[in-house]
């Protein structure tokens, strides 16, 4: 048990800068609303939206583009996942003179990923505003918006 | 009680208080937030047992992916953010006896394990493991799992695709 304990400690160091982040935050607001004037007035309750009036709710449905660019970045996320292992062991290959065979063995790995990116590239998932483009070239020019 | 011992009960309350409060607010949104302190909770248990790559991973890919994802769905559906969900009721019955059953199942497992014990010394950090037995041993499940991973790609783009958005 005690060979983990260095790592252990490694991730405290984490844990603490995210307790005294906390920390700072909460004690930074603490303190001011004692001193702060509390005097509220409906023109300061107000939502600042840079001067202008707030219209309507602010529960509106985003562009669902959103959705398809979080779910080509969870996979190269994982795909990171994979990197790191590789990454950290990569020195002690390339010292034994396998760096080449390790480096080939990532890049048919990421190769293999990057297929799925091209894919999702050229059927338009990328695309922001999808255009008649990717359904008929002649009806682009003529700006229409799928 | 040494500092061990507390940090894992924090952690553990964490990850507990964290789902009791998924599973019983009726926000939806609330219940996606509070979903991110189990991730996180979890996380701090691995670390707590040495498995410091999974701790990453963890926070990688479900409070930085999975979870991202999961709010995105609630925020880009229409009315779904501010949508109240019926708790408890009539349904509190058919969750007891489902949640009971996955209880019993994963007891079943956890006491049929065994736990075979490692005579090797603990590693410091798992990932040099991780990554040699990668590009030696298991070097054909590694680069497999890359085909996973496109066919689960192409997969969910199509779906999340509308239809009549093809070609």
């Amino acid at each position: 048990m005690q060979s983990m304990q260095g790592m252990q400690f490694a991730f405290g160091v984490v844990l603490m800068f995210m307790v005294m982040g906390l920390l700072i935050g909460i004690v930074a607001l603490t303190l001011s609303s004692f001193i702060r004037p509390h005097n509220p007035t409906e023109q300061k309750l107000q939502i600042y939206e840079c001067g202008e009036e707030p219209v309507g709710s602010p529960w509106m449905q985003f562009n669902n583009r959103f959705y398809t660019v979080a779910l080509v970045f969870i996979l190269f996320d994982v795909e990171v996942v994979f990197l790191f292992p590789w990454a950290v062991i990569f020195n002690d290959f390339i010292k034994q003179g396998l760096g080449a065979f390790i480096f080939a063995e990532m890049a048919v790995f990421v190769g293999i990923l990057a297929l799925g990116l091209v894919y999702a590239w050229a059927k338009g998932d990328l695309e922001w505003v999808r255009t008649r483009r990717f359904m008929k070239p002649a009806a682009a020019r003529k700006g229409g918006v799928a | 009680m040494d500092i061990k011992t507390l940090l894992e009960l924090m952690f553990g309350l964490l990850t507990v208080a964290s789902a009791i409060w998924v599973a019983f607010t009726p926000k939806l949104l609330h219940a996606g937030f509070s979903l991110l302190f189990t991730f996180f909770g979890v996380a701090g248990l691995y670390v707590m047992l040495g498995a410091d790559f999974l701790a990453a991973v963890q926070v990688l890919v479900y409070i930085g992916g999975i979870l991202v994802l999961l709010l995105f769905g609630i925020l880009l559906t229409t009315a779904m953010p501010t949508a109240e969900l019926t708790v408890g009721g009539t349904r509190r019955g058919q969750g007891l006896a489902l949640g009971m059953l996955l209880l019993g199942l994963l007891l079943l497992a956890v006491f049929r394990a065994g736990w075979p014990l490692s005579m090797n010394a603990l590693p410091e950090t798992t990932a040099s493991d991780i990554g040699k037995g990668f590009m030696t041993t298991w070097l054909l499940p590694f680069e497999v799992a890359s085909i996973l991973l496109l066919g689960a790609m192409l997969g969910a783009l199509h779906l999340a695709r509308r239809a009549g958005e093809d070609q």
